[in-house]
């Protein structure tokens, strides 16, 4: 407590006063106007730290749905070719079954065997489905086609064993692709009988015996083919079941990387964010000490004893 | 022994003159009302020797007859302790002031929290890494890689500069004031020719109060800059040590200046750690924070990446893209189209070492940023309250020097109503005296 006050004592103090309620309301003011309660790291060190790591959280995980987003593009595209070739070898099923059928002339197992050439060609179009410039059954290599355009070319010429792979999480990673190699096969270049198993050289091997007649040939149809061509079909099933099964893994991450994105933003606005009605409560207290401040300095400093001096 | 008849008129004078010199003080106190670091002063007034009447009681005895009033001096009224107080909480304020001003441009040069950061630009660089896995032969995604890249390392050389900056200015600052013109060596240079002065005005017996005042005022300025301590050399002289200075700044009229200052306190203690080259301090720390960041980042990076080095460089200052769109590897080679392991790697270092490291360079800056503020406001509060005292005593208030001002000027009324008293008495005396009857 000061015994002695002078004017100039009373004039500093409600100077010093004023100053620092109207630093308070600057403050206030920046914090309500730009809707930050962190301005400069200073404000909160720790919250600053904070947010850095929640910003990172978020961006990872709104980069992850991205990169789901794509799988999923590539995934359908996927699974839309291998629903054509289902198709194709529903249609080979009923063509084989009806050239079988001895009864059939073999004008009309020619026409038959041009067919399944054609239906071997559209599987091989199918296996070139493209997702945004990429094969998608080309492995690795999805700059390369995996296969020739020209009838009658059956070779896989893509990469076969490559796995394509997407980042749905912090350190989670996703197969993608369905090779063609394991699929599709490259044909039977050496005749009949000569070729994979696969459903290329399965197609191939019925449109030889077709065209074959021979007694052998239809007993080829009748067993050997029809049950490869089967065969090829639970493959490409089995392989249609695991890309769905992809899918659905990724809806769920997407879903969840979403309430994470929605958590972290919200735990981001309750460190940086202003408390609005904090803010403008204070802001209103602050004007009403300022007020009262600037009245009474007003009327204390005015009047000194040279007033009633004569 | 008699008395004059002429001795009211002097001991009248004496009153006249007194309070004539307590009027000029008033006007003097009001006139530097608010002159910084003027004290209040007073005139002592005291009764004149009185005249001393041998033989006038009825026993004979000696008597003293009163002749008035003196102006014995002026002093000015100041408390020494409170200036004590003020000098070293002055010498806090310096110190913390200068310390949050800089502090506050390094965190400027973060820009964090925000979109503006490098906390933003190395999210958004593994962003693209993540695009990259997407579509890893994708030219314009390779691009946009690099790109990022480049702008990472641009933020980061200029973050390096922006602290480094400050830091240089820390230490021009430091030059400047410490220097042979500079603000110590003017404070210094001042107290020096005031000591002179005072000196030669009390070996002839006077208190030169404004000159006092303002050789506070030069030690008030002199312990902003840096710890002072004064010694009275009894002559009226001081002497001032100044921070760790080997050999007083200023011994009577003498000024040592400049000296070498290893920890000084005050705005040049502030300065000389801010700007310290070494790993001590402040802002060199800060440095060798942001180099470990970048080092991390070039390690992770260029571990993974493999040949060529992705990032070049290996700090702070030097980091640059070592790979252009096409010498970038999104698979270890030879790569086909879609292989992206490295890329997806990449990803993964998101949150990791480089992350964290910048992080708590940030949290490092805002805290010391935040303490340095704070004991900032302490310290001008402390201030605040040592000046308060100091005004209690010294300051000039006007009710005060009003009810002086009444005082004295009813006081020389007096003095001069008695003069004309004294006056009418001699006048009976003199003239009007032997003229009975005529």
């Amino acid at each position: 407590m000061l015994n002695r006050v002078t004017s100039g004592t009373m004039s500093t103090e409600l100077l010093r006063d004023v100053n620092s309620l109207t630093t308070r309301i600057a403050r206030s003011q920046q914090q309500i106007s730009s809707g930050k309660a962190i301005s400069a790291p200073s404000d909160d060190p720790l919250g600053t730290q904070r947010a850095l790591g929640l910003r990172s959280t978020i961006a990872d995980a709104k980069q992850n749905q991205s990169n789901i987003d794509e799988a999923n593009g590539w995934l359908q595209t996927t699974d839309d070719a291998l629903g054509d070739v289902g198709n194709i070898i529903n249609r080979a099923h009923e063509l084989t079954v009806q050239g079988a059928n001895d009864s059939l002339g073999q004008s009309q197992r020619d026409a038959i065997a041009l067919e399944i050439d054609q239906l071997a060609e559209a599987v091989k179009e199918s296996a070139n489905a493209n997702y945004q410039g990429a094969y998608v059954f080309a492995g690795a290599a999805t700059n390369k086609p995996p296969y020739s355009t020209t009838p009658g070319v059956d070779g896989f010429q893509a990469d076969a064993s490559g796995m394509v792979a997407r980042t749905i999480g912090p350190g989670v990673s996703v197969q993608i692709n369905t090779n063609a190699a394991a699929l599709f096969g490259s044909g039977n270049t050496g005749g009949a009988g000569t070729g994979d198993g696969k459903l290329i050289a399965t197609l191939r091997d019925i449109a030889a015996h077709m065209r074959g007649g021979t007694a052998a040939d239809g007993d080829a149809l009748r067993n050997g083919d029809l049950i490869a061509l089967n065969k090829n079909q639970d493959d490409v099933n089995q392989s249609r079941a695991t890309i769905g099964a992809v899918m659905s893994r990724l809806d769920s991450a997407k879903t969840r990387l979403g309430s994470i994105e929605d958590t972290t933003t919200s735990l981001l606005s309750d460190v940086e964010d202003t408390d609005l009605t904090k803010a403008i409560l204070d802001l209103t207290n602050q004007q009403n000490a300022y007020q009262a401040a600037l009245k009474s300095g007003a009327s204390v400093i005015q009047p000194s004893l040279l007033d009633f001096l004569r | 022994m008699s008395v004059s008849a002429f001795f009211g008129l002097q001991t009248a004078l004496r009153g006249l003159v007194a309070h004539q010199r307590a009027l000029d003080t008033t006007a003097h106190n009001i006139g530097n009302a608010s002159t910084p670091g003027y004290s209040r002063e007073t005139a002592n007034l005291t009764a004149a020797p009185a005249l001393t009447l041998p033989g006038v009681t009825s026993a004979g005895g000696i008597a003293s007859l009163g002749s008035g009033v003196d102006v014995e001096s002026f002093t000015r009224t100041r408390d020494a302790f409170a200036d004590l107080q003020y000098r070293a909480q002055n010498m806090s304020l310096g110190q913390y002031s200068t310390t949050a001003d800089k502090l506050s441009e390094a965190e400027q040069s973060l820009s964090e929290p925000g979109d503006n950061g490098i906390g933003k630009v190395l999210s958004d660089f593994w962003n693209t890494w993540s695009d990259l896995a997407n579509h890893p032969s994708d030219i314009a995604t390779r691009q946009a890689v690099v790109n990022q890249a480049q702008l990472l390392t641009t933020r980061i050389n200029s973050l390096h500069n922006d602290l480094a900056s400050v830091q240089t200015e820390a230490q021009t600052e430091y030059a400047t004031i410490a220097g042979s013109n500079g603000d110590v060596a003017s404070a210094a240079n001042d107290i020096a020719q005031l000591n002179a002065a005072i000196k030669s005005a009390v070996q002839q017996g006077d208190q030169p109060n404004d000159l006092l005042d303002r050789r506070d005022v030069a030690l008030d300025t002199l312990s902003k800059l840096g710890q002072v301590s004064v010694t009275d050399l009894g002559n009226g002289s001081i002497q001032v040590n100044f921070g760790d200075a080997a050999q007083p700044l200023v011994d009577d009229s003498t000024v040592n200046w400049p000296q070498t200052l290893t920890s000084p306190g005050g705005q040049l203690g502030a300065l000389l750690k801010l700007g310290d080259p070494t790993a001590a301090g402040t802002i060199s720390s800060y440095l060798g924070d942001l180099d470990n960041m970048t080092s991390q980042l070039i390690n992770t990076v260029n571990t993974i990446h493999g040949s060529p080095a992705f990032f070049t460089g290996t700090n702070a200052s030097t980091i640059g893209v070592g790979v252009t769109a096409t010498t970038l590897n999104a698979g270890t080679p030879p790569a086909l189209a879609e292989d992206n392991d490295i890329a997806r790697a990449m990803t993964a270092l998101r949150g990791g070492a480089a992350d964290t490291a910048y992080a708590n360079l940030v949290a490092r800056i805002g805290g010391d940023a935040r303490s340095a503020n704070q004991q900032q406001t302490t310290s001008q509060a402390l201030v605040d309250s040592a000046n308060d005292r100091r005004q209690s005593a010294s300051g000039v208030s006007m009710d005060e020097e009003m009810t002086n001002m009444v005082r004295f000027q009813r006081g020389y009324q007096a003095s001069a109503r008695l003069m004309s008293t004294m006056d009418e008495m001699l006048d009976t005396l003199i003239n009007r005296t032997g003229k009975v009857g005529l």
